[in-house]
């Protein structure tokens, strides 16, 4: 199950090293500042990154949702548990970015606006995920469960979006149908930026995966063994 | 279609004879309507938003405990396994279970509303007709998401304290958008103000009807 | 405006996350790696003993 071939891990961790560096390089010297909000805007360019990533993450997560309801195979569960779990570090990043933007911003570290109230609820439902995924022992049938609530809580993002929506929002729309609406060096250090975090992304989740593919390992190797059901070691997710 | 129908009725008869979920849905929507009585200082005026939220408290605390019992009888007498040896389909079993819910969630409620009027003030009991119309919609609502989660925690090793984990944070929006136009509805204000709600909470119980009776399949088969 | 407090506030949220979960992650990765090589070494040795 875990190749025993060079690990390339070493490597994927440089190059998203690189690209975080020039990101920051972008961030802070490339890109001006903002004219109303000065600098505290650079917040900004790793917040957004932030939020397509953790939505990355549970888009992920629901496909691989309903992948495994297809499919039944438990490879898509734990690149489901992975994604989940990644989604969620990257959300508590946006919910604490988003309020320590808009503290001296807003002047307020906290408000019902769409995108806050979204990303607040998701962070509860995926959270949530993990709670239920504890409280299921059978493999097959945590999977499924976990698989739905993946799902179901992917269906739930838009609604939550629209209805916070009926309220007034004051956070910004950077991203419109009709084009991007802001100066192109600022541009730039948006796409550096999502590009680190996007192999970021893929870094963690790689990680992630064979983390949980190991523990299966070793259940296996343990049930092998025929030892106790080894409680003490159970493989912690 | 019948089979749905006997387990509709099976259910409702049970409840008759040894009426548990009603007795602890309706009790604890007193309880929680008394103590939030309490809780706001005497001599408050409340406001129509506020009389909204604590109404919707009272409901949404009252329905989680009906809810998390929708399948305690079959686990009880490990008849789950029974029932769906018989003809009767999963989806089948989800239809019934979730308009079992929602009946028991509407008689709560004819009981709730009294008692919240007798407390806060029958000022609001003109706006009956469109409030009746907005707990139609959670009722369903709330009535999908919570069968399907019912399910699964029925399901579960460890399950105190699960379905209000996992159901509360997916109803979130239905419970804000329910206490938005009932605020309104308190306030007098006519229905083209609060149609867009109502039409975002018919949407979420279509949608999750929808989830549940395509994945019914898979939680009632582990 | 003391608002720099807020954007270093913000990147050293940003950077304690990342490199904190990746801490974390590694960290699980290596016990892991340990225990599944402990194991295989145990199971060679009993299937040579047999």
């Amino acid at each position: 199950m875990i190749p025993r071939t060079r690990n390339p891990e070493p490597v994927l961790i440089t190059c998203t090293a690189l690209l975080f560096a020039a990101a920051v390089y972008a961030v802070f010297f490339h890109a001006p500042a903002e004219r109303v909000m000065g600098l505290v805007q650079k917040i900004f360019y790793f917040h957004l990154s932030c939020a397509l990533v953790a939505f990355l993450s549970f888009t992920t997560a629901c496909i691989s949702g309903v992948a495994y309801l297809v499919s039944r195979d438990l490879k898509w569960d734990v690149l489901g548990a992975a994604a989940v779990e990644i989604g969620l570090v990257f959300t508590t990043l946006v919910l604490a970015t988003g309020m320590l933007w808009g503290r001296p911003v807003w002047n307020a570290w906290w408000t019902w606006d769409p995108r806050l109230t979204t990303s607040l609820i998701l962070w509860f439902i995926f959270a949530a995920y993990f709670i239920l995924r504890a409280a299921v022992e059978k493999r097959q049938q945590r999977a499924a469960y976990c698989a739905v609530m993946a799902i179901a809580g992917f269906v739930d993002v838009p609604i939550v979006f629209l209805s916070a929506r009926l309220w007034r929002s004051i956070h910004p729309v950077v991203i419109r149908a009709d084009g991007v609406n802001m100066a192109p060096p600022m541009l730039t250090a948006l796409l550096v930026s999502l590009a680190a975090f996007a192999a970021l992304w893929g870094v963690l989740l790689r990680r992630r995966v064979r983390i949980l593919a190991m523990a299966e390992q070793i259940r296996i190797l343990e049930h092998r063994l025929d030892r106790e059901p080894a409680q003490a070691r159970r493989a912690r997710y | 279609m019948r089979s749905a129908w006997l387990v509709i009725r099976k259910d409702l008869r049970a409840e008759l004879r040894r009426p548990q979920a009603m007795i602890a849905m309706l009790f604890f929507g007193f309880l929680l309507l008394v103590i939030l009585d309490v809780a706001v200082p005497a001599g408050t005026e409340i406001t129509p938003e506020t009389g909204a939220g604590i109404l919707w408290v009272a409901i949404t605390f009252s329905s989680v405990l009906g809810l998390g019992r929708s399948f305690d009888r079959e686990k009880e007498n490990h008849c789950l396994e029974g029932l769906l040896l018989s003809p009767l389909s999963p989806e089948g079993l989800f239809g019934a279970k979730m308009a079992v819910n929602c009946i028991f969630m509407g008689l709560a409620e004819l009981a709730i509303l009294p008692l919240f009027f007798i407390l806060y003030g029958d000022a609001f009991l003109r706006s009956l007709p469109a409030l009746a119309l907005v707990l139609l919609l959670a009722n369903s609502g709330f009535a999908a998401t919570g069968t399907l989660f019912a399910a699964i925690t029925a399901g579960a090793d460890r399950n105190e304290a699960l379905l209000p984990m996992l159901f509360f944070p997916l109803v979130m929006p239905l419970i804000a958008m329910a206490v938005r136009a009932t605020g309104m509805i308190f306030a007098g204000a006519p229905l083209p103000e609060y149609s867009s709600w109502l039409q975002v909470m018919a949407a979420f119980t279509l949608i999750f009807t929808g989830l549940g009776f395509l994945v019914s399949r898979h939680i009632f088969r582990d | 405006m003391n608002s720099t407090f807020f954007l270093i506030a913000a990147y050293l949220a940003i950077w304690a996350g990342i490199f904190g979960y990746l801490l974390v992650t590694g960290r699980h990765q290596q016990r892991l790696a340990r225990r599944l090589e402990m194991l295989e070494e145990r199971i060679s040795r009993t299937e040579a003993g047999q």
